[in-house]
């Protein structure tokens, strides 16, 4: 009797956003006790009755929010008021009303996201890229691509994948980053040196690849791309699918793949033999939040096999003259997806934990982090002795840990993260001798505050402390060497970001960076095959220091808003390739030497964006981007430095009509300028003439049983224009890529809409 | 209820860190005791093996040798030493010299002769004629076996032969006596050259 008394209370609740005090409607509230849920109607209000005296614990989740749980007593006789976050950006948290994405605040950054990353996707992350200002690629002809970011690229440009550093074999110029890009729901490009957060050594910039949030609300969600290209009739697919779990409330998984496979590259007169690919990636992850705390865990694998043009293995120098000197390469083919000596096969494995724990607005995190990296290049010719297995002449294992904690934190107008990183390195060779067998550990501890002055005005200022240890393995002579090196330096940077006008907006940048010299540059020794050259490493270089400052003028006038970035690095210890004499005579012939040194030196430029919406269903856009980078050492221009380009786009929105939604068409016009300052005598073939391409695309979604499907066609060098660009490898070799046709189709398939 | 729950949570949670770790590849060589390159394929020798054809006893050898490879010791090269108006047959051995027993990589030049040619040379200017005498299964010419003819000699020191062999997989022609520029050098090595 007492017992159904009891057992008779009514509970009323009304779930809200904290940002908008707006009722939720369709969220899922779960009553653990009772192994129950219902969700809120449209005025964010939901009842449960029948329940007993007690304490109850209450979970509420909703598409993008946080979770959230409470705990309650009943009787309750007034309404409960639940208030959940909603995300306002993928990626960001918020707490108590202030958003963390754990960027920079005053910085030059853009972010590919949406849209934009699907009108992108099917290609490689460093191509991707390529639409941003600022930012170029260096290309190892058709397949392979580095991200250069104000002329910076390699290890002084840094790629954070989902939170850490992306440690992979970036010392080589032939060596992609081993990334998926499907796995980022964004992609954010920070330009300019970004030491403090990230590591000293993200001088020209950062790459972040960030996932979309996962979502613990209820039920099923998935994605699928496809992509086919016309050229190398390339083929993409990769899906996503996630589940938010019903029964343990804060718990969801997501499951992800992608699989790429491509042919021969045609350009506009030949095909290139041997260029094909296949790639084949998977990702897991799984998030359990609290109100408080939260965990994830996410697991990663790249797997690739690239064909190399067979035209661009060279033995020797004679070889490298013979194919400069010809058109066209003397190796030509038809069409195969067929890959063959010269390849690489690439693996790369990411496995990453993360615990954080908010207090206020404060929050703690803790990360660990595993990375292994396999390298494998085989040269066109396998081992003479038959009986030697065919295997890669040169073989790469790099093992890396990272462990890092940092604070993010807000007292009053000041707000920032202190962190300490830990990284732990291995790395061991098979094969012919390029870089040594190395371990190495280093350790960094930064701190970065803002400062909001006023309501126009920001300050920001860093500091940061690294130290580094390399320990390497490798035989000279015969005889074992095992040097050791430390390196450490401080680090800082200030900022300042002011609010000029409603319309314009300034900030300005000065800091330092330094950069350990790589073991490549300390301890490499041996001919580099693409490149004909032999490289020997310095034992004695020291740390490669710079000192960078740059103005972001960002505007919004009407219809009308870009920025014009202006960046300077001076550097003192500029470690780069210098030619050496005599060359260096093998049974192979004699090959040019280059020997790793330190000169002074300076990089400069500008890039500039302009979007003006000239009617309501026109926009125009420009974009300008121009570096330079001067030996001062030497008085003489640095190699491989990008030209200067000019991307012009002109795009048409017409009205959505039905199922037909926005629908657009564009038009783009890519001018390339031939490269003027490049050094004397240091390259084999002066650079290319300038370049001209057109690029039109169409595009809209559809909606098909109430899913928005976005399709987009695009023709690549619409005009099959010959050209060679001054940052492939390739131009010494061959043209690049003819017209490219591209169809792409995203799929959302959401069955958490009702 | 919620112990229940709980446990599925932590085994949920559990079976996928141990999936994770499984699936983690490892690296299993030894960091501080790197292979030395001298274990692997190396060419280290070219080899000539001069002698008159009037003469097959009178043998001469002369070498390009670079025992430790690219780099490093610069190569020991051997002059050739020819008479005037004499003909020489040559046979030519590629050689690993690090193996023990000393490996013969001519002799897989040899079974691969269809993708292979050596070619032969003067850098400076001099009376030499180089003939083939061994040839791949289309009769065009491989370039292990040659005859050499000497008719004026020559007081400069300058001269050189120089001897480069070609790996033309699949582009090696068919027909006529081979294209130099076609392909991967694997072998290119310079002999000083006296006819006295």
């Amino acid at each position: 009797m007492l017992q159904s008394i009891d057992c008779k209370n009514k509970l009323k609740g009304i779930v809200l956003y904290t940002n908008s005090k707006e009722p939720v409607d369709g969220a899922m509230v779960f009553v653990e006790e009772i192994n129950k849920y219902v969700l809120t109607n449209t005025q964010g209000e939901f009842y449960f009755d029948s329940l007993c005296t007690g304490k109850y614990k209450l979970h509420v989740d909703m598409f993008l929010c946080a979770h959230k749980d409470t705990i309650m007593y009943l009787p309750f006789t007034s309404d409960l008021i639940i208030e959940i976050v909603k995300r306002v950006h993928d990626g960001e948290i918020l707490i108590e009303g202030y958003s963390i994405n754990n960027q920079p605040e005053i910085s030059s950054k853009e972010t590919l996201e949406k849209e934009e990353l699907a009108r992108l996707r099917g290609t490689s992350l460093g191509e991707s890229l390529k639409t941003i200002p600022g930012v170029s690629a260096l290309q190892t002809g058709p397949t392979i691509f580095k991200p250069v970011i104000q002329g910076m690229y390699g290890t002084r440009v840094l790629i954070m994948n989902n939170g850490i550093r992306q440690e992979g074999q970036q010392w080589g110029n032939e060596h992609a980053p081993e990334v998926d890009p499907f796995i980022a729901s964004k992609i954010t490009v920070i330009k300019g040196a970004q030491s403090i957060r990230y590591g000293s050594d993200a001088i020209g910039g950062v790459v972040l690849l960030e996932p979309e949030a996962l979502n613990t609300f209820r039920g099923t969600k998935a994605q699928i791309n496809l992509g086919g290209f016309s050229n190398n009739r390339a083929g993409v697919a990769s899906a996503i699918i996630e589940h938010g779990f019903l029964k343990i409330p804060g718990l969801a998984i997501r499951l992800q793949g992608t699989m790429r496979k491509g042919g021969n590259t045609k350009t506009p007169d030949y095909w290139l033999k041997n260029t094909g690919f296949k790639e084949a990636n998977f990702s897991l992850a799984a998030a359990y939040q609290r109100n408080r705390w939260g965990m994830e865990t996410f697991y990663s694998q790249f797997n690739t096999e690239l064909g190399i043009f067979a035209g661009s293995h060279i033995g020797n120098v004679t070889d490298l003259i013979n194919a400069i000197n010809s058109n066209q390469p003397a190796v030509t083919s038809g069409f195969s997806y067929s890959i063959e000596r010269p390849k690489q096969i690439v693996n790369h494995e990411l496995w990453k934990n993360k615990i954080y724990y908010t207090l206020g607005q404060n929050r703690l995190v803790i990360e660990y982090a595993r990375q292994y990296n396999k390298r494998q290049e085989y040269d066109s010719h396998k081992a003479y002795n038959p009986n030697l297995p065919d295997m890669a002449q040169l073989q790469f294992e790099l093992t890396t840990h990272n462990i890092q904690s940092y604070l993010e934190h807000k007292i009053g107008r000041l707000r920032g993260v202190a962190g300490v990183m830990y990284i732990n390195q291995s790395n061991t060779y098979e094969g012919r001798y390029f870089i040594p067998n190395f371990k190495s550990n280093a350790i960094g501890v930064y701190i970065t505050e803002t400062y909001k002055v006023s309501s126009k005005t920001k300050l920001e200022a860093g500091l940061r402390y690294d130290y580094k240890t390399v320990q390497s393995y490798y035989y000279e002579n015969n005889v074992l060497q095992s040097p050791y090196r430390t390196f450490q330096s401080p680090t800082v940077s200030l900022g300042i970001a002011n609010d000029l006008s409603k319309h314009l907006n300034l900030q300005v940048r000065l800091g330092t960076a330094f950069r350990p010299p790589n073991v490549n540059e300390l301890y490499s020794n041996g001919v580099h095959h693409g490149a004909a050259a032999y490289e020997i490493g310095n034992p004695n270089l020291k740390s490669e220091h710079s000192t960078n400052l740059s103005f972001t003028l960002n505007y919004f006038f009407k219809k009308c808003f870009g920025y014009i970035h202006a960046y300077g690095y001076y550097f003192s210890n500029y470690i780069y390739l210098k030619p050496a004499f005599p060359a260096t005579l093998t049974i192979r012939g004699a090959f040019p030497t280059f020997e790793y040194t330190q000169v002074k030196a300076t990089y400069g430029g500008f890039d500039i964006a302009l979007n003006d919406s000239l009617t309501k269903h026109l926009i125009y856009s420009t974009r300008v981007s121009l570096v330079s980078a001067y030996d001062r050492s030497q008085n003489d221009w640095l190699i491989y430095i990008p030209p200067t380009k000019w991307q012009n786009g002109i795009k048409y929105l017409f009205r959505s009509k039905g199922k037909i939604i926005k629908p657009f068409v564009s038009l783009d016009a890519v001018c390339v300028a031939h490269k003027s300052n490049t050094p004397e005598g240091g390259d084999y073939k002066v650079p290319p003439p300038a370049y001209f391409l057109l690029q039109v695309e169409i595009g809209t979604y559809i909606t098909v049983a109430k899913q928005d499907m976005l399709i987009t066609l695009t023709g690549q060098n619409l005009l099959n224009t010959r050209y060679r660009d001054y940052l492939d490898r390739f131009r010494y070799y061959a043209d690049a890529a003819g017209r490219n046709i591209i169809i792409r189709l995203q799929i959302p398939l959401d069955f958490i809409k009702h | 209820m919620n112990n229940f729950k709980n446990s599925i949570l932590k085994s949920a949670i559990l079976a996928f860190i141990i999936t994770a770790l499984a699936a983690c590849k490892k690296d299993g060589d030894n960091i501080a005791n790197p292979v030395n390159p001298n274990e692997t394929e190396l060419v280290t020798t070219v080899k000539l093996i001069i002698a008159p054809t009037t003469n097959p006893s009178a043998v001469m050898n002369v070498s390009f040798r670079d025992m430790d490879g690219d780099g490093g010791n610069a190569p020991i090269i051997d002059t050739i030493r020819l008479a005037p108006n004499t003909e020489y047959f040559v046979n030519v051995l590629v050689l690993d010299e690090t193996k023990n027993p000393v490996d013969t990589t001519s002799k897989e030049i040899e079974t691969e002769k269809n993708a292979h040619q050596f070619f032969y040379s003067k850098i400076g200017t001099y009376n030499l004629t180089t003939t083939y005498l061994d040839f791949d299964d289309h009769n065009v010419p491989v370039g292990l076996n040659v005859k050499l003819n000497t008719t004026t000699g020559f007081t400069e020191k300058t001269n050189k032969l120089k001897v480069v062999l070609k790996h033309q997989p699949g582009l090696k022609p068919s027909t006529g006596s081979g294209d130099e520029s076609l392909g991967e050098t694997d072998l290119e090595v310079y002999f000083p050259i006296l006819i006295q």
